[in-house]
């Protein structure tokens, strides 16, 4: 064999296979990546959705109970290291402070997400990540309206 | 070069595609493990919440009426901690629920809940998923 011919040994290994490796890795961290992000957000979601339903259980003040338990849940994704402008803490339906009602609120936080070739999206970027909680007020706590008696 | 290092020219093309799978693997088998950490969360948080609620609220009127002794409803507290499962985020993912009245004040909940993989359904022949026990129990205060 000349020499010429000994020096392109191993080409197809190298101009195919390694542009290909190398896209496999790329695309693949990318979808990785994505999915952690919104397995993340979800922690974080679920802990401001949690955080709002019991500072409303326990707020004192039925008319700021609402405002507080929205502040907490953002300080929540806040303390996710997580940015509070792009989530949402919202009650779902009526909520009200009184003896064995039930609370829910929801936290939804939109994560950026990449669109990936030849997997396609992954769904629909942003992913808008959603948990929600509920509790029910106790109907023996103090600072409300009312007697324990009447709900249960 | 030596005979043997001219044999091995080129072996680092293969090995970078194996090691980069290699990578990719255990990036996946970590947010797969990381989901089941999420899901052992929320139910933990799940039935704590719910032995808090049914403390308060399974109570026995008859018997507190009667002679003023607080003595939770094991009847009323299945009935209502199934309600209040049921009707949590985790509803779909609910394998089992059991609501025992422990003592005349204390309720424990246990609720088991499954995990479905992400990427370990792309493995033939991996499991596609797992589930997660949770317990909790809650005594009210005095």
């Amino acid at each position: 064999m000349r020499t010429r011919c000994r020096g392109d040994r191993g080409q197809v290994g190298g101009i195919e296979a390694l542009p290909f490796g190398l896209l496999i890795f790329v695309v693949g961290s990318l979808l990785i990546a994505n999915a952690w992000a919104v397995v993340d957000a979800k922690f974080a979601t679920d802990a401001a959705a949690r955080q709002a339903v019991r500072t409303f259980v326990e707020a004192d003040d039925p008319l700021a109970a609402a405002t507080e338990a929205r502040v907490a849940g953002l300080a929540a994704i806040s303390a996710h290291g997580r940015d509070p402008d792009r989530a949402l803490v919202a009650p779902v339906g009526r909520t009200v402070l009184a003896r064995c009602a039930r609370v829910t609120f929801e936290a939804i936080y939109e994560v950026p997400a990449l669109s990936l070739p030849f997997i396609g999206g992954y769904g629909h970027a942003p992913f808008r990540v959603r948990s929600s909680h509920s509790e029910v007020v106790d109907p023996f706590r103090s600072g409300l309206d009312g007697a324990a008696e009447d709900c249960l | 070069m030596t005979g043997a290092h001219h044999r091995q020219r080129g072996s680092v093309l293969i090995l970078m595609p194996a090691g980069v799978l290699v990578v990719l693997l255990l990036g996946a088998i970590a947010v797969d493990l990381s989901l089941v950490l999420l899901r052992q969360r929320q139910a933990s948080a799940m039935a704590v919440d719910v032995a808090n609620d049914l403390v308060g609220i399974a109570l026995d009127e008859d018997a507190f009426r009667a002679d003023g002794r607080f003595q939770l409803d094991p009847e009323r507290a299945d009935v209502l901690g199934r309600a209040l499962v049921a009707s949590s985020d985790l509803a779909e993912d609910l394998l089992d629920v059991e609501v025992t009245v422990v003592g005349p004040d204390a309720v424990e909940v246990r609720v088991v809940v499954r995990v479905d993989y992400v990427f370990a359904k792309a493995i033939p022949g991996a499991a596609d998923g797992t589930s997660v026990t949770a317990t909790a129990t809650a005594r009210a205060a005095s």
